[in-house]
């Protein structure tokens, strides 16, 4: 895994979650990489999967552990809406009814091409201060 | 459970297990160096990976010759629909030749699971699904696709033909 990448605790019930992590390991240079245990060490999330009680549950509290910008991404169709299991369950909550979601993702799976974008899209502003910093430091030096 | 590892001369020196485990590093590192078309790693944002021919993406609307849709609001799709996420308003065609067409066609994307049941179901080849894939967005964003998104969006270049019109159609006993 690469420096300067954004760190995203990833939690999930479901099967396209698991299927981008697969997928990373084969991509070079992707600008976000993966925590399976430490939301404490992550400045978002990748929510995914069917969201029962205990998911509700421990979804609140992983997000209440983040760092900086808490960033959620809803990934796949289960977890913004319920999709097909959805109809069937009378006592329906999906993430943006208790988290506040800063990017859906719809689509199952949804592409990597998606969340790649999603991500490099809220990191430009992130990239361009660094860049900035940068230059003072060299300007002080 | 303990495993009990029988000693054998070889393991009694431990170069030649690294040279072993150098050997499979530099056979890999020679072979994917030599043949870089192969290699199984992406140098991702730069190289793009190319989807597959029946890559389920955006659903796309197909048009007659004259422009119009070819939907003739039959429901079929709604009916196999899973996650019940088509809506079709259907209204009568001032043509007697064209049963009904869609006054109101909607899919949304947030509960669809891109089976492409609708696709199969259709009798009149109205609904394919594309090649691209669903753009994320912002809470609040238009998530619920009508007809001049799906059949009109400035990517599909004024609405997709199908090969067969309806005279010709009906001609050929389709
Ligand atoms: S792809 Fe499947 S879920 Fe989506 S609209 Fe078609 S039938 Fe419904
Ligand atoms: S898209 Fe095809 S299956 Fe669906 S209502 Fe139109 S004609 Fe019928």
């Amino acid at each position: 895994m690469g420096w300067g990448k954004i760190r995203l605790f990833s939690y999930t019930n479901n099967c396209c979650v698991p299927q981008l992590e697969r997928s990373l390991l084969f991509k070079n240079e992707t600008c976000f990489e993966l925590s399976f245990n430490s939301p404490e060490k992550s400045s978002g999330m990748i929510v995914g999967g069917f969201l029962n009680q205990v998911a509700r549950r421990e979804i609140i509290e992983a997000f209440e552990l983040l760092k900086g910008p808490k960033w959620v991404f809803a990934y796949g169709t289960c977890v913004i809406s319920g999709g097909v299991l959805g109809q069937f369950s009378d006592s329906l909550i999906t993430v943006g009814d208790i988290l506040p979601v800063t990017r859906f993702l719809p689509g199952c799976p949804p592409s990597f091409d998606a969340i790649q974008t999603a991500v490099s899209d809220l990191t430009e502003g992130r990239r361009e201060s660094v860049r900035e910093k940068g230059v003072l430091y060299a300007l002080r030096d | 459970m303990s495993i009990v590892k029988k000693e054998n001369s070889l393991s009694k020196w431990y170069l030649p297990g690294i040279l072993k485990g150098l050997g499979i590093t530099f056979r890999n590192l020679i072979k994917n160096l030599t043949s870089r078309d192969e290699m199984l790693t992406l140098n991702y944002p730069e190289e793009k990976y190319e989807y597959g021919p029946r890559f389920k993406g955006n659903h796309v609307l197909t048009v007659k010759k004259d422009g119009s849709l070819r939907c003739t609001a039959c429901m079929l799709c709604a009916t196999n629909c899973p996650a019940d996420c088509i809506t079709i308003v259907a209204a009568e065609h001032d043509d007697p030749s064209v049963e009904k067409y869609p006054i109101n066609y909607e899919i949304d994307i947030l509960r669809c699971v891109f089976c492409g049941f609708c696709e199969e179901a259709c009798p009149v080849d109205a609904i394919r699904m594309g090649p691209e894939w669903q753009v994320p967005g912002v809470n609040g964003a238009s998530f619920i696709n009508n007809i001049s998104e799906l059949a009109y969006r400035p990517s599909l270049g004024g609405g997709i033909k199908t090969v067969l019109d309806d005279e010709e159609r009906i001609k050929g006993g389709i």
